[in-house]
């Protein structure tokens, strides 16, 4: 008989209930370090205040996709991550976050706060590679973005970042 | 983008490359005051701003990695008060006496690495563990050494070793006997321990080759940022990042014929290669059985191939994309260093090109060496003697520029065989309008009209390396730098580069007392913006030392004084009547420092620059 796999439950802002694989759900540190709290409570709820049923949803889907790869450490600094270039994200991982941009920026604050890392750094990296190559005023109508420098301000800022125009 | 907080915002800025960074913190008051009050992204910022380290990698965000690492801000007030010290001209100078038989391989913050010199026997101890390196620490007046081990017997040729201070990395060669071959092992430390014996990084034994014949075949190791290391064996060529473990992927890089171990490589950044040395356009077929069937067409020039590798196609072999042939003769050198290519027939006179130390790939600037061997042109009153090195510098920018015109296809028919791109006229206009940097600038008339009658002519050609279409030096001389210097024979390994400042030093055979003087060391910040509209080449030198740094004789603990020498000894423009020596120097000069006899090594690494002296003597001159 095939060992039954373990699962925990994760409950969403919208109390709807996911029963997702550990190993799936340890991609978290922050929901693994939880069921590391909660020891052996079977069956308790593990509440995701800060993540929609939507997003969760969408993030499972890297989780598993990604279960098998290994955790990075937990002391592992940002330099390391940051090592790979901005362009290169993984042929999956851009597939699977082409997202409009209200859901791509959901993606980032629930990684943030499930801790994630290597997600928030695809998601980080996405929103870098839409800024690649424009003008502030294609960011700002990118982003919706309001321009709250006077007009002052903006020359001031012009002048200042001259030495790197070519 | 306003539901995420100021630190989300601030890892995303940190993925930009300079121009996005700066757009962004022109876009509003929120992304503006991220970007000015991040200390990492002002670190970035500065060190771009001063060509200190290769700027659009994110290496910035790498510190120290060993001991107690400073933060990010504590990095940045170290930096910008060494920029300071630097460029005031106030340096704190030290003398330090080292054993015997030690050479400095690396020099980085408060520590110098020595080993024992190429073709030497490691020391071994009762344990029977050899001592690779030395790591001295300099505390003040005292400097403290201490012995990184292995336990094994590491290979001692030259170029079997990569050392890395900030990056924490060792790279060496384990030869293991194996009957009557040698299998050959590339192994990864950390440099900094613990303990008395050097610990394996995660991806140590990262390779394994099992070639050799009795040839001197072992591996030779070259480590570049990101973690990038290019192994060279007698047979191939390869790459990786050390940085991903033992399950590091490896890539090759397509060598041409002629090209390969007796060529020079170097590292630029995380990505860029550059081979030089004589190589063939296509494998040459011999009809001969002479050689044993090898092919016996002579190889006249030397070629510069550069390479830029790719982390997402990493399975497929990296061909050359640009490649530059080296000037041959007076008539195709820079005007700058004309005078000092001798007149007769370069190709008896000028030996290959060798490059410049890159400082594990750090250098802004490529550098082209070339030793002249004959008798000078102008009647040098040293002429017997004369032995000077022309460098022809290149700025990395410029080729980053031309390999991303030569992989950006020219129109969709192009797409996907970056090497028949070439051979499209117009983009080979732009490959070399982005070396040269000047659109309307195309040396060949100049080189034609200004030759001299007594030479070869300068000839332009039309060469294929496998469809990439050779750049000849007209088309990318006026983007290059030329600089002429006198110094030991091994002087290739001595300027080392930083950024885009760098340190040398000259001697002279004085042939009346039949010695050998070290006439000055510079230190020099060179401006490559040598962009369009912008006015290129401008030097500013840090300052140099004087004629009387001593004399030959390995009088030991001889120490005299050196005169402070005249800061800058190129000539203005107005002075020297060539419209290619756009020079603007100022400087200050050393104040006066004592010195132990014939120096024979310069370092420098960004904030410190240190004189080896022969008799075992050296001076730390710290900015920092």
């Amino acid at each position: 008989m095939a060992e039954k796999k373990q699962t925990v439950i994760l409950q969403t802002s919208d109390d709807e209930q996911f029963t997702v694989e550990k190993v799936v759900a340890e991609r978290s540190a922050m929901i693994k370090s939880m069921m590391e709290d909660l020891g052996d409570q079977e069956g308790q709820a593990i509440p995701l205040p800060n993540v929609s049923s939507s997003v969760l949803t969408k993030i499972l889907e890297y989780c598993d996709h990604h279960k098998t790869e290994p955790l990075p450490a937990p002391d592992a600094n940002d330099a390391d991550d940051s090592r790979r270039k901005t362009s290169e994200i993984g042929e999956w991982d851009s597939r699977w976050i082409q997202v409009d941009q209200e859901m791509l920026f959901e993606i980032i604050l629930a990684a943030n706060y499930l801790d994630i890392k290597p997600l928030l750094d695809v998601g980080c990296k996405t929103v870098a590679n839409m800024i690649k190559g424009k003008t502030p005023e294609e960011i700002r109508k990118l982003f919706n973005i309001t321009n709250d420098f006077t007009p002052e301000e903006e020359e001031q800022i012009r002048k200042e970042n001259e030495w790197a125009e070519e | 983008m306003d539901r995420l907080d100021n630190y989300l915002l601030e890892v995303i800025l940190c993925k930009l490359q300079l121009k996005d960074l700066l757009s962004c913190s022109a876009t509003n008051k929120q992304l503006n005051s991220i970007v000015t009050s991040s200390t990492i992204i002002q670190l970035f910022l500065h060190n771009h701003l001063f060509g200190r380290s290769s700027p659009l990698t994110p290496d910035h965000m790498v510190f120290f990695k060993y001991g107690s690492a400073r933060t990010p801000m504590e990095e940045l007030l170290r930096s910008i008060k060494s920029e300071r010290n630097l460029l005031d001209y106030r340096p704190c100078i030290m003398d330090y006496k080292l054993p015997e038989g030690q050479i400095i391989v690396a020099v980085a913050d408060k520590y110098i690495i020595t080993s024992i010199q190429a073709d030497s026997d490691y020391p071994i101890d009762k344990n029977g563990l050899y001592a690779l390196l030395t790591l001295w620490e300099i505390d003040g007046e005292n400097i403290n050494g201490k012995a990184v081990k292995v336990n094994f017997k590491p290979q001692r040729e030259g170029n079997t070793r990569a050392v890395d201070i900030k990056d924490d990395v060792i790279v060496c060669v384990e030869g293991i006997e194996e009957g009557h071959n040698t299998r050959y092992r590339i192994r990864v430390f950390h440099l900094f321990n613990e303990g008395e014996v050097a610990q394996p990084r995660e991806s140590d034994e990262v390779i394994r080759n099992t070639r050799d014949m009795g040839l001197n075949n072992c591996p030779r190791v070259s480590i570049g940022r990101e973690g990038l290391l290019v192994v060279q064996t007698a047979h191939d060529i390869k790459w990786t990042r050390w940085t991903e473990g033992k399950e590091a992927t490896w890539g090759r890089i397509e060598k041409h014929p002629y090209l390969g171990f007796s060529s020079h490589l170097e590292i630029y950044g995380s990505d860029m290669i550059a081979m030089l040395g004589p190589c063939a356009p296509e494998t040459p077929v011999s009809t001969s059985t002479a050689f044993g069937g090898f092919p016996s067409v002579p190889v006249e020039k030397d070629y510069l191939l550069l390479y830029k590798l790719s982390d997402a196609d990493r399975s497929a072999t990296a061909k050359a994309q640009v490649i530059l042939r080296m000037p041959c003769g007076e008539n195709e050198y820079n005007l700058e260093v004309r005078d000092e290519v001798p007149l007769e027939e370069s190709d008896e006179t000028m030996s290959p090109g060798r490059l410049i130390n890159s400082s594990n790939a750090r250098s802004e600037i490529i550098q082209v060496a070339f030793v002249v061997a004959g008798r000078p042109p102008d009647l040098h009153i040293f002429a017997d003697h004369y032995c000077p090195w022309i460098t022809l510098a290149i700025p990395v920018r410029c080729i980053r520029d031309a390999l991303e015109a030569a992989i950006r296809p020219a129109d969709s028919a192009a797409q996907g065989d970056p090497t028949q791109i070439t051979d499209n006229p117009d983009r080979m206009g732009q490959i070399s309008r982005a070396i040269t940097r000047r659109a309307s600038t195309d040396l060949t008339t100049q080189l034609h009209e200004q030759s001299c009658e007594c030479c070869p002519k300068f000839k332009a050609r039309n060469e294929q390396f496998r469809g990439v279409t050779v750049l000849g030096p007209e088309k990318w001389l006026a983007g290059a730098f030329g600089q002429s210097f006198q110094a030991p024979d091994d002087a290739h390994e001595n300027p080392w580069s930083f950024g885009t400042r760098h340190a040398n030093f000259d001697t002279t055979f004085d042939w009346r007392s039949d010695t050998i003087r070290t006439t000055e060391f510079e230190l020099m910040f060179r401006n490559y913006n040598c962009h369009e509209g912008h006015e290129g080449q401008r030097c500013k030198a840090l300052g140099g030392l004087g004629d009387d740094l001593g004399e030959i004789g390995d009088k030991d603990e001889q120490v005299s004084r050196a005169a402070p020498q005249y800061a800058y000894k190129y000539r203005l423009p107005h002075e020297t009547g060539h419209i290619h020596a756009p020079l603007i120097h100022s400087g200050g000069q050393f104040p006066w420092v004592s010195t132990h006899g014939l120096v024979n090594n310069v370092f420098f690494d960004g904030e410190k620059v240190v004189l080896r002296y022969k008799n075992g003597w050296m001076t730390v001159f710290d900015f920092a």
